[in-house]
């Protein structure tokens, strides 16, 4: 590490240009970073809500089809992620297992409910499905205002 | 005595401009993609390798090289040593700022 200083101190005017420059690339940055986040968060959420839904609601051959609907969604999802998301705004790492954790909290549950009830248990199937979709929009609405700021 | 000005407080590798821009960019993430922070800092890759290393030599950042699929990868982000600097260069900067 070096302790070497710049010959020439900068001006005030030129300190306050360079806060400026720094603020402004920092946050270009974040916004570029911030929104794959949003949308691999708002995709993923859609897919176990809506596919949640789908199998409450469905038995036999038709829960089946919204399985593997389901799961050929989180494959998308998740090729995407790890083609597209190459980079990570700060603290974002933090706040996707944040939501991932959440997710899977509510999620674990409402496959063992789908799982059992053959199209029987609509209220169940839908306060979950709501649950997952209530998580998936508070984490994106915390990670798109962090891309704005 | 006087207190010395505030300069010498300064860090020459972070004042350099290119590796100000770099670390302001990499600042603001956990980590940064190569392509990501050159766009962020509209610099050539080779300007931008050339200013990571010295970055890199000077502890401030660290440098991962991976695979996705059979694609190569560099990912970039700022070490403890180099978040505490760049604090300190914008402390310092503000205090001059502020005359």
């Amino acid at each position: 590490m070096t302790t070497e200083t710049p010959a020439s101190a900068p001006s005030p005017d030129e300190a306050r240009r360079l806060l400026a420059e720094a603020h402004a690339t920092g946050r270009l940055t974040t916004a570029a970073a911030g929104w794959p986040a949003v949308a691999v968060m708002l995709s993923l959420g859609t897919a176990v809500s809506m596919g949640t839904l789908a199998m409450g609601l469905t038995a036999g051959a038709n829960y089946l089809v919204a399985l593997v609907g389901l799961l050929a969604w989180v494959l998308v999802v998740v090729v995407f992620q790890l083609a597209v998301m190459r980079s990570t705004a700060a603290g974002a790492s933090r706040r996707w297992i944040g939501f991932i954790v959440a997710l899977f909290v509510v999620y674990v549950p409402a496959m063992i409910v789908v799982a059992g009830s053959q199209g029987e248990a609509v209220v169940a199937t839908c306060l979950l499905a709501a649950a997952l979709m209530a998580i998936t929009v508070g984490f994106a609405a915390v990670e798109a205002r962090e891309a704005r700021r | 005595m006087s207190d010395p000005h505030p300069r010498h407080r300064l860090s020459e590798v972070l004042h350099q401009p290119v590796r100000f821009s770099i670390t302001a960019a990499l600042a603001a993430a956990d980590q940064l993609d190569f392509g990501d922070l050159r766009d962020a800092v509209q610099v050539t890759d080779s300007a931008l390798s050339k200013q990571i290393s010295t970055l890199e030599t000077a502890g401030f950042v660290r440098v991962r090289k991976g695979f996705v699929g059979k694609r190569p990868r560099t990912t970039l982000s700022l070490t403890a040593a180099g978040r505490t600097a760049w604090a300190e260069h914008l402390a310092t900067l503000r205090e001059i700022a502020a005359g």
